[in-house]
C-alpha cells in the first residue's frame, strides 16, 4: 500500500512538471469537432460519430503506417475495452478492474496511474471491465466495478471525489460505461438489467460529487408508466442504462439507450410494455426530466437492449432537413427516429439471421413478433449475445454512411420460470449458441445509408467482430477482429487497406488525434469479455485466444 | 445460520486439558471431516437433475459458466475433472479476489452438493463418487435443510415489523435511506456508526438518536475550508501526512473527499450532527416503530419507543 502511494505521488510529480493542459471545459466539449487533434469525450463528439475529420493517413499512403510505441496495462484479466481519451498531447485510458493512466499521446511514456482498490463485493456478472472515461474540468471521471464514481486530478491521478451510486452487492450493479459530462454536471449510466434491481441514470455535480437528479427507468407508483408494468414487477424489472449516451447542446437533450426488462426470458409476470426498458429517452440535461421516449421493444423477453450509442444526424428526408437519432439495438435492428419528439423514422437491419421478428410498422412497432416458449429450447436469431454488441458504429460526413458491424449467430433458448430476489441474476432462461440457417456464423462490418439501410458494401469476418469502428476524414475504416488482426478499410468501397496483428484480439474502441501535427491511430487490444467466453460454444478454438490489454499506436513512417 | 459454524472451532472451544484438547482435536477433525461430506447421494439421477436447474437458473446465467457448463465468461466447466470437495468449497465461500460469487447464505449445502453432483456429471465420469460411499454419508449426515430465519407474524397489528423496518433500512430507492450511511451486519456505508449492535441500547434511545442526531454525536463532525474557498462539511474518514479524506454529507448519497493538506486553509469542528434532521416528520410513527424493531430484532410495541 505504502509503495501504491509513494508510486502515486512520485508520478504526481512527473505528471505536474509537465506544460499544465488547458482545462477541458464544457464549452470545448460541445465544440469538440473543432479540436481535430483530440478526442475529448466518448464518441469523440458529442454526436457519436466516432469520426475524425484527420486525413494526413489516408487510403492513398496506409501502407507507410506502422507502430509508433505501445503502452502494456500489466494485467490482462478481463481484455481491454476502452475508447482512449487524448486532450492535449494527453492520453486517458481506463482498464479492467479500474485502472486509469495517463500517458504522453507522442510516445507512450507513462505520467501517472490511480489503481482502484479491489473492491470486496462487485456486481460479478458485470465486472471487471470498463469502457472509458470522461474528461471535464481539469478532472477525470470513471465509473467503477462496484457502481462507484470517482474523479481524479487530471495532472496527477490523484482522487479528487468517490460516491457510492447503490450498494453494488445490493442492486447486483456497478458501472462500466464511460460517463458523460454535460456543462456542470456528469451523467452515468449502470449496468444491471438482468438482476433483480430497478435501473436509472444519475447525474452528479461534477465538481464536489454531489447528487443532482436520478432519472428512473421504470416509473415508480403514481407515475405514468408504472402501469405498464404488471403487480410489484416493477421493483426488479431491470431496466439498466450500461453505455454512454449523447447530447444536442441546442436542444439541451440527453439521449440514453435503456436495456431489457428482467426476468429476461420470461415476462408473464411483468405483462405489459415495461417502460422505459428498450427505449431512447430524452431528458432535460439540467433536471433529469424526461422530454420524450421511444420504446424500440415493448415487453421483450429476448434481453435485446437498447442500450447502445445514439448517433445524432442533420439529415435531408423526404425533402426537409431533420434532426434524426440512429440506434442499433442487440436483436440487430435499427430505429431511426426525430430526436426533437421521439417520431419513427425508419428501421432496418444489420445482420442476415434475424427471426425474433418480421420487421416494423409504419409507426415502428414490432411487427411478427416470435416470443419464445415457456420450458421449451426456441431457435432464435440472433442470439442473446447480440446481432450486434455494443461496440460502436461509426458515422463519415464524407461519405453519409453508417459503418457497423453485425453478428451471425443463433441460439437455443429456454425460458423458465424465475422469481427475483433483489441484486441477484434474474434472467429467467438458459441459452446456448448454435450455428445459424443462413451461411457460417461470424460477423462482418458494412457500410449503409443510415436512414434506408441500404447496404454498400460488407466485408466478412471468420469470427464476430467486437471491436468498435472509426471512421476517419483519410476515408478509413478501421476496427479489429478477435485473433488480433487490427485492419483499416476504405470508407469507400470496403477493400482491406492494411491490417496488423497486435498480439490478442479486440474488444475496444481506436481512436486517432494528432500531436505536433503528426497524426496518430490508436487502439486498445486485449481479449475477454462475456461474449468472448461464449465463442467456444462455437468455435473451441476461441478458447486459446491469446489475453492482453495494451495500447497499440500507429503514424506514418517519417 | 448454525449449520456454518466452523466445528473446529466449536469443539476446541471446550477443551481445557492437553489430553483433551487431543480427543477433541480428533472430534473436530470428525465433525470438520463430517460437515464435507455429501449430504446427497452424487450418483442419483435426481439429485444430479436438481443440480441441472440449480445451475441453469444460478451458475450458467448472466453469461457466467454457459449452458451446461460450456463457458461463457466464467470458466468452462463441462468435461473437465474436479474433486467433489473442491468444487464445494469454491461454491461455498467462492474464490477471492476474483469473480467468483460465494453462495453460502444463498444456497443451502445440500443444494451445493446437487450443483457438484451436476457438475461432476459433465465431466464424462463422476469423479466424486468413487472417493467416499455418498449413500451412506448422506445417511450420517444431518438433515441438509437450512433452518431459515424465523419469521415472527407480529400478532399485534400495532407491533413493528422488523423485516418492513429492514426493508426501509435498505431502502436505495430512497437517496437518504439508513444503509447510506450506516452498516448493518457488513452491508451499507462507513460514514456513520455502524448499527449492527445498536440493538443493545434501550429503544428509547435509539428513537432518540434518529429523531435529534445532535443529542449524542458519534461521528466528528468537520467543515473543511478549503484555500479556493470551497466549504466543505462532513465526516472526518481517514487522516494521513499530507491529506484528509473526508465524506462530503451535504448532499446524499455522501461524497467521499479527498483534499490535500497544502490546498486546506482550515478545519473547524462542528457541533451539529452531519445526520439528517427531519427524520421524525420524513418517517410515520410506525416506520420508525419497524426501524427500530429492526435494529432490535424483535416486533416492539409503540409503548417500549415512546
Amino acid at each position: 500500500m505504502l509503495l501504491l502511494v509513494l508510486a502515486v505521488l512520485l508520478a504526481g510529480v512527473v505528471g505536474t512538471q509537465r506544460a499544465a493542459a488547458q482545462e477541458v471545459t464544457f464549452q470545448r466539449l460541445a465544440a469538440a469537432d473543432k479540436e481535430p487533434q483530440n478526442w475529448l469525450t466518448y464518441g469523440r463528439t458529442y454526436n457519436a460519430w466516432r469520426y475524425s475529420p484527420l486525413d494526413q493517413i489516408n487510403r492513398f499512403n496506409i501502407r507507410k503506417l506502422v507502430a509508433a510505441w505501445s503502452f502494456q496495462t500489466g494485467d490482462v484479466e478481463g481484455g481491454l475495452q476502452c475508447t482512449p481519451l487524448v486532450a492535449d498531447g494527453v492520453m486517458y485510458i481506463s482498464t479492467s478492474w479500474n485502472r486509469v493512466y495517463a500517458l504522453d499521446a507522442a510516445t507512450g511514456k507513462k505520467l501517472w496511474h490511480y489503481f482502484y482498490e479491489k473492491p470486496k463485493q462487485v456486481a460479478a456478472q458485470f465486472a471487471p471491465w470498463n469502457r472509458g472515461l470522461a474528461l471535464g474540468y481539469g478532472l477525470v471521471f470513471m465509473g467503477t466495478l462496484d457502481n462507484h464514481l470517482v474523479a481524479l486530478d487530471a495532472k496527477t491521478g490523484r482522487e479528487v471525489w468517490n460516491v457510492t451510486i447503490e450498494d453494488a452487492g445490493q442492486c447486483g450493479c456497478n458501472v462500466t460505461g464511460a460517463p458523460l459530462v454535460v456543462k456542470d454536471k456528469v451523467i452515468v449510466g449502470v449496468t444491471g438489467g438482468d438482476t433483480a434491481h430497478r435501473g436509472y441514470i444519475n447525474a452528479f455535480d461534477a465538481r464536489t460529487g454531489r447528487h443532482v437528479w436520478r432519472f428512473w427507468i421504470i416509473p415508480g407508483p403514481g407515475e405514468p408508466g408504472n402501469e405498464t408494468w404488471k403487480g410489484d414487477s416493477w421493483k426488479f424489472g431491470g431496466g439498466s442504462s450500461w453505455m454512454t449516451g449523447s447530447y444536442d447542446p441546442e436542444l439541451n437533450l440527453v439521449y440514453w439507450g435503456t436495456g431489457n426488462p428482467a426476468a429476461d426470458f420470461y415476462g408473464d409476470d411483468r405483462r405489459g410494455a415495461n417502460l422505459y426498458t428498450d427505449s431512447t429517452v430524452a431528458l432535460d440535461a439540467d433536471t433529469g426530466k424526461l422530454k420524450w421516449y421511444f420504446q424500440q421493444i415493448p415487453y421483450d423477453v429476448w434481453d435485446f437492449d437498447a442500450v447502445y450509442e445514439n448517433v445524432l444526424l442533420d439529415l435531408p428526408y423526404k425533402g426537409q432537413k431533420r434532426k434524426l437519432l440512429l440506434n442499433v439495438n442487440k436483436g440487430g435492428y435499427t430505429f431511426v427516429v426525430d430526436r426533437t419528439n421521439g417520431k419513427f423514422i425508419s428501421g432496418w437491419p444489420v445482420i442476415e439471421n434475424l427471426n425474433w421478428i418480421k420487421g416494423t410498422d409504419e409507426e415502428g412497432n414490432l411487427v411478427g413478433r416470435n416470443e419464445p416458449v415457456l420450458g421449451k429450447p426456441n431457435f432464435i436469431c440472433p442470439a442473446v449475445a447480440g446481432g450486434r454488441s455494443w461496440n460502436h458504429g461509426a458515422y463519415s460526413p464524407k461519405t453519409g454512411w453508417f459503418y457497423t458491424t453485425g453478428l451471425e449467430w443463433c441460439e437455443s433458448l429456454t425460458p423458465m420460470v424465475q422469481k427475483p430476489l433483489e441484486g441477484k441474476p434474474f434472467m429467467a432462461g438458459d441459452f446456448e449458441m448454435k450455428p445459424p440457417p443462413k451461411g457460417e456464423p461470424g460477423g462482418h462490418i458494412g457500410a449503409y445509408d443510415p436512414i434506408t439501410g441500404k447496404q454498400h458494401w460488407i466485408y466478412r469476418s471468420k469470427y464476430p467482430l467486437l471491436a468498435s469502428a472509426l471512421a476517419t476524414g483519410g476515408d478509413l475504416i478501421f476496427t479489429g477482429d478477435p485473433e488480433g488482426q487490427f485492419f483499416a478499410l476504405d470508407a469507400v468501397t470496403g477493400r482491406k487497406l492494411w491490417s496488423f496483428n497486435t498480439g490478442s484480439g479486440h474488444r475496444g474502441s481506436p481512436i486517432t488525434y494528432s500531436v505536433k501535427g503528426r497524426q496518430y491511430i490508436a487502439t486498445p487490444s486485449g481479449w475477454g469479455s462475456s461474449l468472448a467466453g461464449l465463442m467456444p460454444q462455437l468455435w473451441p478454438e476461441a478458447e486459446a485466444f491469446q489475453p492482453g490489454s495494451a495500447i497499440f499506436v500507429f503514424a506514418l513512417l517519417e | 445460520m448454525k449449520r456454518w459454524a466452523n466445528p473446529t472451532k466449536v469443539a476446541s472451544g471446550k477443551c481445557k486439558s492437553r489430553c483433551w484438547k487431543l480427543v477433541c482435536g480428533a472430534l473436530a477433525n470428525c465433525l470438520a471431516l463430517w460437515a464435507q461430506m455429501p449430504s446427497v447421494n452424487l450418483d442419483d439421477p435426481a439429485v444430479i437433475n436438481q443440480g441441472r436447474e440449480l445451475f441453469a437458473a444460478t451458475c450458467s446465467v448472466g453469461y457466467c459458466h454457459g449452458k451446461d457448463g460450456r463457458a461463457g465468461r466464467g470458466p468452462r466447466l463441462a468435461g473437465r475433472k474436479f474433486e467433489r470437495d473442491y468444487l464445494f468449497r469454491t461454491i461455498t465461500n467462492g474464490i477471492n479476489k476474483s469473480l467468483m460469487p460465494a453462495f453460502k447464505g444463498q444456497l443451502s449445502p445440500e443444494q451445493i452438493w446437487e450443483a457438484v453432483a451436476y457438475i461432476l456429471s459433465l465431466s464424462g465420469d463422476a469423479l466424486g463418487s468413487s472417493t467416499a460411499d455418498a449413500g451412506s454419508a448422506s445417511a450420517a449426515a444431518p438433515s441438509a435443510v437450512p433452518a431459515k430465519p424465523q419469521q415472527v407474524a407480529p400478532a399485534d397489528p400495532n407491533a413493528g415489523d422488523p423485516e418492513a423496518g429492514r426493508a426501509l433500512f435498505f431502502d436505495a430507492s430512497n437517496p437518504r435511506h439508513c444503509a447510506a450511511c450506516h452498516q448493518f451486519q457488513g452491508r451499507g456505508g462507513d460514514v456513520g456508526p455502524d448499527l449492527t449492535s445498536i440493538g443493545a441500547r434501550p429503544s428509547k434511545e435509539i428513537l432518540r438518536d434518529i429523531l435529534d442526531p445532535d443529542a449524542r454525536l458519534a461521528a466528528e463532525p468537520v467543515t473543511v475550508v478549503t484555500k479556493s474557498g470551497e466549504r466543505i462539511t462532513g465526516v472526518k474518514k481517514q487522516e494521513a501526512r499530507d491529506r484528509l479524506r473526508l465524506y462530503d454529507t451535504s448532499a446524499l448519497p455522501p461524497v467521499l473527499r479527498t483534499i490535500y493538506k497544502d490546498q486546506i486553509q482550515s478545519v473547524i469542528p462542528e457541533k451539529v450532527s452531519p445526520m439528517p434532521h427531519d427524520y421524525g416528520r420524513a418517517l410515520t410513527r410506525k416506520q420508525l416503530l419497524n426501524l427500530i424493531s429492526f435494529l432490535k430484532s424483535a416486533p416492539l410495541s409503540y409503548r417500549e419507543i415512546e
